[in-house]
């Protein structure tokens, strides 16, 4: 087990070091605040140290360290990533689950048939269909940003649902509401491909499961269908959908940008795109840093979570070492 | 009083080769409180009877019958909770490859107590809080597993698969059934505990007068402790009675070379002679030969045998055969 940890630390820092060769090599191409000496150990050298140090350089746009801006920025997109895994969670596992044992039926056939439209519908065109028909039809949702602007909130965590609980104005709980009602939409447009992909995985392992011994055994103890799901058929099938879903974390960041700059929801992908259009060099590069960095993180944490809540997983591990 | 009371079973597999008949119109008789055992080569179709007789099919499984009958119950008009009762509380089996049965995910003392139906509760209300904790250590001491309370805390993969089993037959007997189906129960063990296991079973259909169908593929383990057997070959019945007519008098030429394969049975066996066999092997489910499907491999086959044979019975011991074995003929050799 520690020894899986340290291999999996391992690849994560090797990742990274390629990484920072890659935009190191990019950044040498069009020279910014970092003076060439023309020896490129050297050079790769003081910027690997300065990296390292949490020193991205400084932006042209605001002035700032580049990291203070991503880090004021980021929590907004973290937010509305993480919404979106819980959305697809709660939605996909128990579809998933009814798709797995109907394999083959209507209902089987239903879920797939709209999970596929889901897979296919480009997100920009989906968040825009959802915005003309639900906020400027029907009138039910905001338009665009996170809260409405007559709500002050202190930023502690940089969560807003958080954040207003956590505040002690008198509005606070309109304030929360507000903020639920402008995450729905973006919130729904990035859930449906983590969605998707939690229904065909989850489908797929209970389908394969519930075929299994075990699971005629259970039947010969004599519990109903209901039972054996809960007791042994979601146990064996759940966990291993999980680092599944940690290889979704970088196809959701990369779809949570389209769906910010639609929504104009003031996360990372907004901020990079305005940092292209300036030429701002270095926000681009420790943006593009950051995230990459966040992704591997995210795929390690779940490859960990699954580690310590599978018991299979574990003794697969003993076995080869 | 017949317990359970099979007329042609026949289980219809389907497979990549199109659908085949893997058990094709067996019969089955028990008494209550006897023990029969089921005898046949690997692949004779043993443990598809038994998961039939529970009820239990997997994908592309197509089981039909004339009768199935457990005790006054229909088996093949019983409604899924019917059947879950019924499992619950009247039929219990030991499975082949015990440790595949056992959930991987979770430990054996949950598996265990979740096989423990209620209404076996003895005692008072205050002992109701740690009841099944403790029926589970007496059920794991009752087969003889000496460390009861580390295998409870172990899950199924920390385990071997001897130990796997003796679970197994601690979940089947928890509910005292009136039928155990025991699929070769001591197949994983070594011989020592064999016995104490058959001793258990024999036991157990002493005292709560449970039924037993005992499975397996050695006529030799099976004879000792059965009262009646049947003889399956490649998905068919092919013999049954009582353990003297199946043993000492075979009809069946499948029979006989089962019981001349075995040393112990035939004592004028000479020194270092060859144990006799029948030639050839158990044919594969896409090809198997139409009427009696021993025909290949049988000595006394004749070209009527490309007809199934009807059974005859004499004094309740039957037989598939065109061209059964005469008394006299077996007491003479
Ligand atoms: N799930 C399955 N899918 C396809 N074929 C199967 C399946 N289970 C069993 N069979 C086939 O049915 C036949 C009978 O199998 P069964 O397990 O009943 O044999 P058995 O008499 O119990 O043998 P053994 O002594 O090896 O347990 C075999 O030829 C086997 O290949
Ligand atoms: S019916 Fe024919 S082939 Fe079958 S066992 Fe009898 S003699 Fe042999
Ligand atoms: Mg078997």
């Amino acid at each position: 087990m520690f020894i899986y940890i340290i291999r999996r630390l391992n690849v994560f820092v090797i990742t990274l070091f390629l990484l920072s060769v890659v935009a190191f090599l990019l950044q040498r191409q069009v020279i910014t605040d970092f003076v060439n000496t023309g020896n490129i150990l050297s050079d790769y050298q003081r910027y690997i140290l300065a990296m390292l140090s949490g020193n991205f350089g400084t932006s042209l746009a605001s002035g700032n360290p580049v990291l203070t801006d991503i880090l004021a920025i980021f929590p907004a997109t973290l937010e509305l990533c993480l919404m979106a895994f819980v959305v697809s969670i709660l939605i996909g596992i128990p579809c998933g689950i009814f798709a797995g044992l109907s394999r083959g039926g209507a209902v089987d056939y239903g879920i797939m048939t709209i999970t596929l439209m889901g897979v296919s519908v480009p997100a920009f065109w989906f968040a825009m269909l959802l915005m003309m028909f639900f906020s400027l039809h029907l009138g039910w949702f905001p338009v665009s940003g996170r809260i409405g602007l007559l709500y002050d909130i202190p930023v502690i965590t940089g969560f807003n649902l958080i954040d207003t609980l956590l505040s002690t104005k008198p509005y606070k709980y309109e304030a929360f509401f507000d903020s639920l009602l402008h995450l729905a939409l973006p919130t729904l447009v990035l859930a449906t491909i983590p969605t998707t992909e939690v229904i065909r995985q989850v489908r797929a392992s209970i389908g394969e499961e519930m075929d299994k011994n075990y699971i005629k055994a259970a039947q010969a103890k004599g519990l109903n269908t209901f039972q054996i799901i809960k007791r042994h058929g979601l146990r064996n099938a759940l966990p291993p959908v999980i680092p599944s879903l940690g290889l979704q974390f970088g196809r959701v960041l990369t779809t949570a940008m389209i769906t910010e700059t639609v929504f104009s929801w003031p996360g990372i992908g907004p901020w990079m795109v305005n940092s292209i259009y300036l030429e701002d060099h270095s926000a681009i590069q420790g943006g593009m840093l950051f995230i990459a960095a966040f992704v591997l993180l995210a795929n390690m944490a779940t490859d960990l979570l699954h580690l310590l809540i599978d018991p299979l997983k574990r003794n697969e591990l003993y076995g080869k070492s | 009083m017949a317990i359970l009371d099979i007329r042609n079973l026949t289980i219809e597999l389907n497979t990549s080769q199109g659908r085949v008949k893997a058990v094709e119109r067996v019969n089955l008789t028990l008494t209550e409180g006897e023990i029969q055992g089921l005898v046949g080569e690997s692949g004779s179709g043993k443990s598809l009877v038994a998961k039939a007789i529970l009820g239990i099919k997997k994908d592309g499984w197509v089981v039909r019958a004339d009768r199935m009958r457990l005790g006054d119950i229909d088996l093949l008009t019983l409604t899924p909770s019917e059947r879950r009762r019924l499992m619950a509380n009247d039929i219990a089996m030991i499975f082949q490859e015990p440790s595949s049965h056992l959930d991987p995910t979770q430990e054996i003392a949950e598996q265990i107590e979740e096989a423990i139906p209620s209404n076996t509760f003895e005692g008072g209300f205050w002992q109701r809080f740690q009841w099944r904790k403790k029926r589970a250590v007496t059920l794991l001491h009752k087969v003889g597993i000496k460390d009861p309370i580390s295998v409870l805390r172990s899950y199924p993969h920390e385990l071997s698969e001897g130990v796997c089993q003796k679970i197994m037959i601690a979940m089947a007997i928890a509910k005292k059934p009136r039928l155990l189906i025991a699929d070769e129960p001591t197949t994983a063990m070594e011989s020592t505990t064999q016995i104490q296991i058959l001793k258990l079973l024999h036991k157990l259909n002493k005292v709560n007068n449970t039924s037993i169908l005992f499975i397996s593929h050695d006529i030799e383990s099976v004879s000792n402790l059965s009262d009646t057997l049947t003889v399956m070959y490649c998905g068919q019945t092919v013999e049954s009675g009582t353990r003297d007519q199946v043993i000492n008098h075979p009809r069946h030429p499948y029979t006989n070379a089962l019981l001349k394969a075995v040393p112990d049975f035939e004592s004028n066996l000479a020194h270092k002679s060859h144990l006799y066999a029948l030639p050839g092997s158990i044919p594969p489910l896409q090809h198997l030969p139409i009427g009696c499907r021993l025909g290949p491999r049988c000595p006394n086959a004749q070209k009527t045998c490309v007809q199934k044979p009807h059974s005859t019975r004499v004094k309740g011991h039957m037989f598939n055969c065109h061209f059964p074995l005469s008394i006299e003929d077996e007491t003479s050799s």
